[in-house]
């Protein structure tokens, strides 16, 4: 039954998982958050992702109380068949030990239940922060999450590296967000390194700039190819962004099939791909032939199914 | 001038033209010799339709359109207010249906008097 | 896979005797490939599409300013576009031998779609 694969969010209450499900998810934008009131209990929340790697939610509600019941009562059932647990910090809590000890409960229940689950930690609003402190409250922070991380590990005498495989910051205001997804999501998909070998090769056929691919659901970028170095790092989320606010901003219930987008120095094509992915093709001349350029990715499409 | 003879004789003259048929700038068939085609009609207003995509083209007015299918081929000439339409077997020598225009322009005017005149005449409507 | 630059240098050789651009497109009017002159597929393939049979094997129109020539290749369109001093009967040929070179390669490609 490997294939029904768990994803755990977890945090105390207030420390924005809900929101960040939501803007990663269900397709909210950052404003609309606000309004989403205190979650109540495990948010079930079955979100088709990546395709076969189908991804449960479970935004455990986090207000005190609940979380220390639901830690003794039902903790092997919430902690079973786990592929990947993310837990979220409150940059600006007030309590960090407490939320450090709560955490190393959690990752011990993990750990019992789910030996092999990858652990995912986001010290998340980091808007809060001023810019200048930032760095340096960030690695503050991460050092205590690595700290307590092996306290967890400990007892279960568990032979990894590393009972957390990475900690990142973010913020739902800008894409840190989306980078701290991304790269949990590309840890996650199986095949991605022969996926982007494919995606080089098929950039240079067609001559483009680069190319990439995004999970279906959430935009995320799962692979991608450049044949040109780009200078924008934070290129993808940007990307990314811009094509939900675009959907959001279209108010209609219909699926986004193809998109096409140039001018005089460059022509991009969002094309669906696979049964999860979207692909985006950005080449250079602004002239690139629509047809052509389709008719190239329906060619590739069944190289990239069968990977997954 | 007997119109129909002459369209005839212009029929007769070409090897392979099964049939010839004219019609005006509404699309109703002016004049027919040769096998009587049950989808004349269809064919007009095809060609109606061509000339309006053509015209899209900025190439100026259309003059003639061929085309070339497996056993036959059909041969439209242009002239002020009316269309000749030439259905031909595929070996038929279609330069000279594109010369036979020399032929057609006195018929065609000869209609174009008469129908002028408003003289009665029953006029071959699908 | 198609390559635009290898597809436009083989449409670049009918660009000769008065013939000015020779463009390859699908039957919905979008482009493939394009050498000379810009010429919008849009109305030559509506023109086309007039007509269109099964056995509808190569169409030429001829206006006031130039000629038309347009062939089938695979399930793609190839046309070409001349001036009024072209001779029609050097259009055709050339209509023909470039759909005759194009249609194993592109019928390739189109299978594995």
């Amino acid at each position: 039954m490997s294939s029904r694969r768990k994803v755990l969010l977890m945090g105390k209450s207030g420390s924005g998982k809900t929101s960040m499900r939501s803007i990663i998810f269900a397709n909210y934008i950052a404003r609309d958050c606000s309004r989403l009131g205190p979650t109540i209990e495990v948010e079930h929340a079955h979100v088709r992702f990546l395709g076969n790697l189908v991804l449960h939610l479970w935004d455990c509600g986090g207000q005190e109380s609940f979380m220390e019941n639901f830690l003794v009562s039902q903790k092997d059932q919430i902690f079973k068949n786990v592929q990947v647990l993310i837990y979220v910090f409150d940059v600006e809590s007030r309590e960090f030990e407490k939320d450090l000890r709560y955490y190393q409960s959690c990752l011990e229940a993990l750990l019992q239940n789910s030996p092999k689950a990858q652990v995912f930690c986001l010290i998340h609003k980091m808007d809060l922060i001023e810019e200048d402190h930032r760095e340096e409250t960030f690695k503050k922070r991460e050092a205590d999450v690595l700290r307590y991380s092996e306290l967890a590990a400990r007892p279960h005498q568990v032979e990894r590296e590393n009972a957390v495989c990475q900690c990142f910051k973010s913020s739902i205001w800008d894409e840190t967000l989306y980078k701290a997804w991304s790269t949990i999501v590309y840890k996650l998909v199986p095949n991605v390194g022969i996926m982007e070998e494919k995606l080089k090769k098929f950039a240079a056929i067609l001559d483009a700039d680069e190319i990439i691919l995004f999970e279906r659901a959430t935009f995320l970028v799962i692979a991608h190819a450049e044949t040109r170095e780009h200078k924008d790092s934070h290129r993808f989320e940007k990307v990314s962004n811009i094509i939900k606010q675009f959907k959001l901003s279209c108010r209609c219930h219909f699926e986004l099939e193809s998109m096409h987008v140039k001018n005089s120095s460059f022509s991009a094509f969002i094309d669906t791909f696979t049964a999860n992915t979207f692909i985006m093709v950005v080449l250079r001349d602004g002239n690139a032939s629509v047809a052509a350029t389709q008719l190239n990715i329906k060619l590739a499409r069944p190289h990239f199914e069968k990977l997954e | 001038m007997e119109i129909v003879r002459s369209l005839e004789d212009v029929r007769n003259s070409i090897e392979g033209v099964s049939s010839i048929f004219i019609a005006d700038k509404d699309g109703a068939v002016v004049c027919s010799v040769g096998d009587e085609l049950r989808q004349r009609s269809a064919i007009i207003q095809s060609h109606r339709n061509v000339v309006e995509q053509a015209s899209r083209l900025q190439m100026g007015g259309h003059k003639a359109s061929m085309f070339f299918f497996d056993p036959t081929q059909l041969i439209i000439l242009s002239f002020p207010s009316f269309c000749a339409f030439f259905l031909a077997s595929h070996q038929t020598n279609t330069g000279q249906i594109l010369h036979s225009r020399r032929q057609l322009e006195p018929i065609i005017s000869e209609i174009r008097a008469v129908i002028a005149t408003e003289t009665p005449i029953s006029l071959d409507y699908d | 896979m198609l390559k635009q630059k290898a597809l436009i240098q083989v449409l670049e050789q009918a660009n000769t005797n008065e013939v000015t651009s020779a463009i390859l497109f699908n039957k919905e009017g979008l482009l493939l490939g394009q050498s000379g002159e810009e010429v919008s597929p849009t109305w030559i393939s509506s023109i086309w599409a007039c007509f269109d049979r099964r056995d509808l094997n190569e169409s030429i129109i001829v206006m006031d300013e130039g000629i038309i020539g347009i062939a089938p290749v695979a399930n793609m369109l190839l046309a070409l576009k001349a001036s009024k001093k072209a001779e029609i009967g050097m259009v055709r040929a050339k209509l023909r031998a470039m759909a005759k070179y194009l249609e194993g390669p592109i019928s390739m490609i189109e299978r594995d779609v």
